[in-house]
This record gives C-alpha cells, sequence and structure tokens, in this order.
C-alpha cells in the first residue's frame, strides 16, 4: 500500500472513527434502571395509594420492604361502602382524574369494562334556580357576568400577579356577587377549602403542572380500593395493620420506628406516606428533629376537614340527566351518587370541604341532615325532598377519622413551592410520598399519590 | 406523498437531463437511540410493574428516502437527499395495547467526496467508495396510541410537530451496473443535538416526572441501499466507467 491509497482509506475511515464512540454511548440501554443499585431494607409508613404502590415498586426492584399501617383497613383515603347492593359508594378518593395518568392505565389494564365517563349535566344554583352552564356564559340577563368566571377560572395556569387569596382575585376581577357561591365551589371546595384560603400563586403553581385531562372517570361497579387489591393483592397482604407510628429515630445508620404498642422496626430507608395532616400534628416524633425549612412546609401547606353525607330517597327529585348541582351555600356541590352506576339507587352525595365542613362537623347528625334536607328542598322546591328522603344516610368526616384527621391538601396562601421541600429525602433515609408531596401539579389526587411513590421509590433505588 | 413524490422526479429530472446527475431511490433500516425519550419509556415501564409485555425502547427505524446527486467537481458531488423515517415501540398486554411512534421528516445537503479519484487522469471505477458529510433540518412527529387511541395531554390529542437539525457523515460506494442505473449501500449516521419534543412525558407518562426530560441528543445509524438513476453525463467531468485494462494473473 503506498502513501496516497493509505490516506485516502484513512480519509474514508476518520469520520467514522470519531462519530462511533458518541453513537455507542447513545446507544447504552436502561439508562434509568441502571442506576437502581439500592437492594437493602425498606420501611413503608401508611398504606394509602402511594404506600401500597410505592411497596410493589420497591420489591420489584429487590428492596426487602416491610410496610405499617396504623388503621386496621388498607386504602387511607380510599374508602368505599357497600352496604347497599348493587352498588360501591365511594367514601373518600372517587373520581379518576383525566385519562392520561398512572391511575387511569392501572384501571384500564385491570378493570376496562368498569371505566364510566362521569355521567350527568352539571347544573348551578343561582339566584334560587338550577341553570345549565350555557345559560350562565350566554343569557343576556347575566350581562356576561358567567362567561368572565369561567374565564376567570380557565386562565389560573396563566395568573400574572402576586401572593393573595382566590378571594382577593375574585374581587380585584370584579366578579359578579351573584357568582361567588358558584366560583367557591368551583375553586375552593374542589381543592379542599375555600376561596379565602386558597393562595393564586399555589394555586397557579397547580394549575401550571396540571396534565391529566378533565375527562373525569368512574368505576361503575368497582371501587378504587377494589383496583388496588386486584392490582398489588400480595403486597397488601403483607401489610401489617394497627401499626400506628409513634416515633422515627434516624440517628444512626439505620433507622428505627417504634409503634404506638411499644413495637420497633428497623430497616436502611424508610419511606413516609402518611396525610400530611399526620406530618403537621406532631403523631410522630423525629430523632433529631425534622429541619426547619421541612417543618416550614409542613405547617405551610394546608389540609382541612371535608364530609361526604350520602342520602338516599325513595324517588329522584332531580331531572334524570343530572351530573353535579354546583352552589349551595351550605353544601357547595352535590351529585347523583348513582349515576351511571345504579339509576335506581336515588342517592345524593353532599360534598363540603374547608369553613364549611367545620361548621357541620359542629352539628348533630339530625341537625346536619336536617340542613342538608332544607338547602336540597330550596333547590328543588317542588321536589318534595324531605317526603322523598327514606332515612338512610352515610355521613363520612375524614377529621374525624383516626390517623388521617383531614380531606386533601391544597394549594393554601403561600404554599407555593413548599411541596418540593416537603418532598425532599433527608440524609437518604427519610423520603416522602403521598398526595401532599405532589409538586407536578397533581396534588390531592390518588394519581398524583402515586406519582409521589414512582418518585420517592426511584430516590430510594438510586440512592 | 404520491404528488410531492411525482413533482419532485418530474423536477429534478427536467432541471439536469442535461448534466452529470443521479436520481436516488433509497429504502434502508436504522438504529435510532433517542437517550431522554428512551428513557421515559424506561420511567413508563417503571411505574407499570402490572404490564406483563413492557414497552420497547424506540431504537429499529425504517427509512424512505429520495436524493439527487450532482457533480460539483472531480470527485466532489452535492447529493441534496429527502427522508422519511419511522420508529416504532409497541406492545400488547390484556386488555391493553400502546405504541409509540416517530416520525421523522428529515431534509439534508450532503457533500460526497470520492477519494479515490482525486488526482487520477482516468476516474472509471466499477466501484467507487465515497465519504459523505452533511446536515439539515427535521420535523419530528411523535405519536402516542393507547388501546388504538391517541394518547391526550390535558384532553388534547398529542399531535404535535417539532423542528430540528442535523448532522452527518456515512461511508458508502457507488457500484456502476449499466449505463442508466448504479446502486449505492451506504453507512449514514445523523446525530441531532437538541431534539426537543415537548409534552412527550405527560403524553406518555402521564407526568413530567423526576429526571425526565423532553428534550434529548438523537443518533441514528443507517444501513442504505439506493438505486441512483443517470439523468445526463459529462464527459469531461466524469466519463463513463471502464473496466479495468490490467489483466488478471492467471493461476
Amino acid at each position: 500500500m503506498n502513501r496516497r491509497i493509505l490516506l485516502k482509506q484513512l480519509m474514508m475511515g476518520l469520520p467514522a472513527a470519531a462519530l462511533l464512540p458518541s453513537f455507542l454511548n447513545s446507544c447504552a440501554k436502561e439508562v434509568l434502571l441502571e442506576n437502581f443499585k439500592f437492594k437493602g431494607s425498606v420501611l413503608v409508613i401508611g398504606a394509602g395509594a402511594s404506600g401500597i404502590y410505592a411497596a410493589n415498586l420497591l420489591r420489584n426492584y429487590g428492596a426487602q420492604v416491610t410496610q405499617l399501617e396504623a388503621r386496621s383497613v388498607i386504602g387511607g383515603r380510599m374508602l368505599a361502602n357497600n352496604s347497599i347492593p348493587g352498588i360501591k359508594i365511594e367514601l373518600g378518593a372517587e373520581e379518576i382524574h383525566g385519562k392520561r395518568s398512572i391511575l387511569y392505565d392501572l384501571a384500564q389494564f385491570n378493570l376496562p369494562e368498569s371505566l364510566l365517563p362521569i355521567p350527568g349535566d352539571d347544573y348551578y344554583f343561582l339566584e334560587n334556580q338550577l341553570r345549565s352552564k350555557n345559560f350562565l356564559i350566554e343569557s343576556a340577563s347575566l350581562e356576561g357576568a358567567g362567561a368572565t368566571m369561567f374565564q376567570i377560572i380557565d386562565s389560573f395556569a396563566s395568573y400574572p400577579g402576586g401572593a393573595q387569596s382566590v378571594t382577593q382575585y375574585l374581587a380585584e376581577k370584579q366578579l359578579d356577587v351573584r357568582f361567588l357561591e358558584i366560583a367557591n365551589a368551583l375553586i375552593g371546595n374542589e381543592y379542599g377549602s375555600d376561596n379565602g384560603k386558597i393562595g393564586m400563586l399555589a394555586l397557579k403553581e397547580a394549575e401550571e403542572g396540571y396534565s391529566s385531562g378533565e375527562e373525569g372517570q368512574i368505576l361503575k361497579d368497582k371501587s378504587l380500593v377494589e383496583l388496588f387489591e386486584i392490582a398489588f393483592q400480595s403486597d397488601i397482604n403483607q401489610i401489617k395493620l394497627n401499626k400506628p407510628v409513634e416515633s422515627i429515630n434516624y440517628e444512626g445508620t439505620q433507622v428505627m420506628v417504634t409503634t404506638e404498642n411499644g413495637e420497633s422496626f428497623t430497616a436502611d430507608k424508610i419511606l413516609i406516606t402518611v396525610p400530611l395532616s399526620i406530618l403537621k400534628n406532631n403523631s410522630i416524633t423525629f430523632v433529631p428533629p425534622l429541619a426547619a425549612d421541612k417543618l416550614d412546609a409542613i405547617n405551610t401547606i394546608k389540609m382541612e376537614n371535608g364530609f361526604k353525607i350520602i342520602l338516599q330517597f325513595n324517588a329522584p327529585f332531580w331531572e334524570g340527566n343530572t351530573g353535579s348541582i354546583i352552589g349551595g351555600t351550605k353544601v357547595p356541590e352535590y351529585w347523583v351518587t348513582g349515576a351511571g352506576k345504579n339509576e335506581n339507587s336515588n342517592l345524593i352525595t353532599a360534598f363540603v370541604m374547608g369553613e364549611k365542613a367545620e361548621y357541620l362537623s359542629g352539628l348533630s347528625e339530625a341537625q346536619l341532615i336536617t340542613e342538608i334536607l332544607e338547602e336540597l328542598a330550596l333547590i328543588y322546591p317542588t321536589g318534595n325532598v324531605s317526603g322523598k328522603y327514606n332515612g338512610m344516610n352515610i355521613i363520612q368526616n375524614w377529621g374525624n377519622e383516626p390517623y388521617i384527621e383531614g380531606a386533601y391538601s391544597y394549594p393554601s396562601l403561600g404554599s407555593e413551592g413548599k411541596r418540593s421541600i416537603l418532598a425532599a429525602p433527608i440524609n437518604n433515609k427519610i423520603y416522602f410520598a403521598g398526595e401532599a408531596t405532589n409538586f407536578n401539579g397533581h396534588l390531592a389526587t390518588v394519581h398524583g399519590a402515586m406519582e409521589s411513590a414512582y418518585r420517592a421509590t426511584k430516590e430510594i433505588l438510586e440512592a | 406523498m404520491k404528488k410531492i413524490l411525482i413533482i419532485s422526479l418530474f423536477v429534478v429530472y427536467n432541471l439536469n437531463v442535461k448534466s452529470q446527475n443521479y436520481l436516488n431511490l433509497y429504502l434502508g433500516y436504522g438504529i435510532t437511540a433517542p437517550k431522554e425519550l428512551n428513557k421515559s419509556i424506561e420511567a413508563y415501564n417503571y411505574a407499570r410493574p402490572w404490564l406483563t409485555n413492557k414497552q420497547p425502547l424506540l431504537q429499529n427505524t425504517l427509512t424512505l428516502g429520495l436524493g439527487y446527486t450532482g457533480i460539483l467537481a472531480r470527485g466532489l458531488f452535492i447529493s441534496p437527499e429527502f427522508q422519511y423515517n419511522v420508529s416504532q415501540s409497541a406492545a400488547t398486554n390484556t386488555n391493553f395495547t400502546s405504541s409509540i411512534e416517530m416520525h421523522w421528516w428529515r431534509g439534508n445537503v450532503n457533500l460526497d467526496i470520492y477519494p479515490l479519484e482525486f488526482g487520477l487522469d482516468s476516474v472509471g471505477f466499477m466501484f467507487r467508495p465515497f465519504v459523505r458529510v452533511g446536515g439539515g433540518a427535521s420535523a419530528i412527529l411523535p405519536r402516542i396510541y393507547f388501546n388504538d387511541s391517541l394518547a391526550t395531554v390535558n384532553d388534547e390529542e398529542y399531535t404535535p410537530h417539532f423542528w430540528t437539525y442535523q448532522f452527518s457523515s456515512g461511508i458508502g460506494c457507488r457500484i456502476y451496473l449499466n449505463r442508466i442505473i448504479d446502486i449505492m449501500p451506504f453507512v449514514q449516521y445523523n446525530f441531532q443535538p437538541n431534539v426537543d419534543v415537548e409534552d412527550y412525558n405527560l403524553a406518555l407518562h402521564g407526568t413530567a416526572g423526576p429526571g425526565l426530560s423532553n428534550i434529548s441528543k438523537v443518533s441514528n445509524l443507517q444501513f442504505l441501499l439506493s438505486v441512483s438513476f443517470k439523468l445526463g453525463r459529462s464527459k469531461e467531468l466524469l466519463p463513463e466507467p471502464t473496466k479495468s485494462k490490467v489483466k488478471k494473473k492467471k493461476k
């Protein structure tokens, strides 16, 4: 080979040789899973959506998991009542929010026939009359006030202002006062509180991140807990019930947990999935104490009381296509529980959060039912509401539920940016999951809780 | 697509019928490595342990292309090309099918260098190796299907398109068959340093998720076979290939 040929051949080979290393490097497979080195022991505290799902993910990748649940049942804020034949009544989480989420995929995989788009139309209680959304938007008598309200709600993600409450913002936008109750139902109550306590910046953060969609789904013949039991039966069988955690000591190389009944458990790492309220009320003692920024996040993100009251009637007094009734002064939102599930069940759910829930919790059961029936009678004056009430009711007061003590976290004033602080691991030993730790906009949802478990288990396995 | 192909053929033919040019039609197989996008698929699989059949990574790519080769100087050609590439990742599970498709429409302008022809009086090779360098722009159309329905982001079907740029290099050889047709096997490496597939994670995984990114470097190694049709010829620059006159030694 002479010099000329050699040079020519080199010239041909050089470009390929120069690019080959970067190509081979980029071809590396399983980039994510390659970093999952951890094979030690993990204590998972809590057996709600995030805890059950996290235990499953950790076991799949070789961790030895011990899961403790304070209550005698699994599911956390997923809780069903099966007392009425032919219908599963969700007393806690009910809706699968949107069609693009881990939870929706789980349901689609395990119970595809059960998935049902939330049926019925929404009606709004305005000036003592039930109105459709179209009426609110288009009616000349309302002079565009309804359309303005929906525009404001739809534009929270692009909110340009500073720190203030939703109530203050609505006043700034001069929302017609006739729409304040409806706005409170659609924003404050939906998020777990009241418009006066929802912070615009935290709300903007949540709305910006939210991506799952608005097309809500329900399970028509199963409950969400049953979905988890089907999907994660093996993990659920291993949960140790009635083990409320009293203290977590993470001073040593291992984490030691002591329960209220004096049992001790140790592990390399711990994943805490308890509701935010349990962290807020100091039910668990941390040794050493949590850092100031963590405590600040725990205190700033709020979680309040929440009610679901289900009433049964002998016959419906509502229109056949009714989904939700929005804008009550005592109960911000009612919905027809059996719609799509069991049309003959004649059930109405009253959904009350925040201050209104606090007020209701001070009433006796009889007073509470009376107040609700009175409001329903106001909404349906010709419906003979009291006459049709058959006396059956289920009252689920989440504020009184042991080891839960509230509904779900909400975007409270000043809580913007705090969820990622709440979620941050401590010393590669303590990890946090649960809906309150979701900082991607899916707070206060089951799929948000699952996403937080995905995030936390990834942190554990990569540590 | 059919119209575009017909018009392209017509234009190329009319512009170049009297010069030393080729029209190249090619197909090929490629290995694509969109690192961050595949990381999202891994995250999707990790977060869905119930899937019996996991979602495969995006890798195998099919290529169809149309190109033109025009002579600039002895041993130096310009080769604009237009490629359609498709990568697919599909998984079938009970009650649940999922498919990720990446459609890449790639336009490139390449310089083909035939190093063995430099400095030679005669360029009559039957077998001409070449080196290719080039670059261009691409349109990327990601499509994600679950149970044959397009994935959604906030209830809107995810049907975006994105633009990016790439650099290409390759080696190959042009093999003379007859006065009209050459064939050209070649290997081409394309590198896209900045592919931003906005909302890809949301559409696939349902969450932006920590450690996931929509922005990826994309490498693509293609094994291509081109059939080249000669559109015209210039005797001065590129004479008709001739067989070697050196007699083979008899054994």
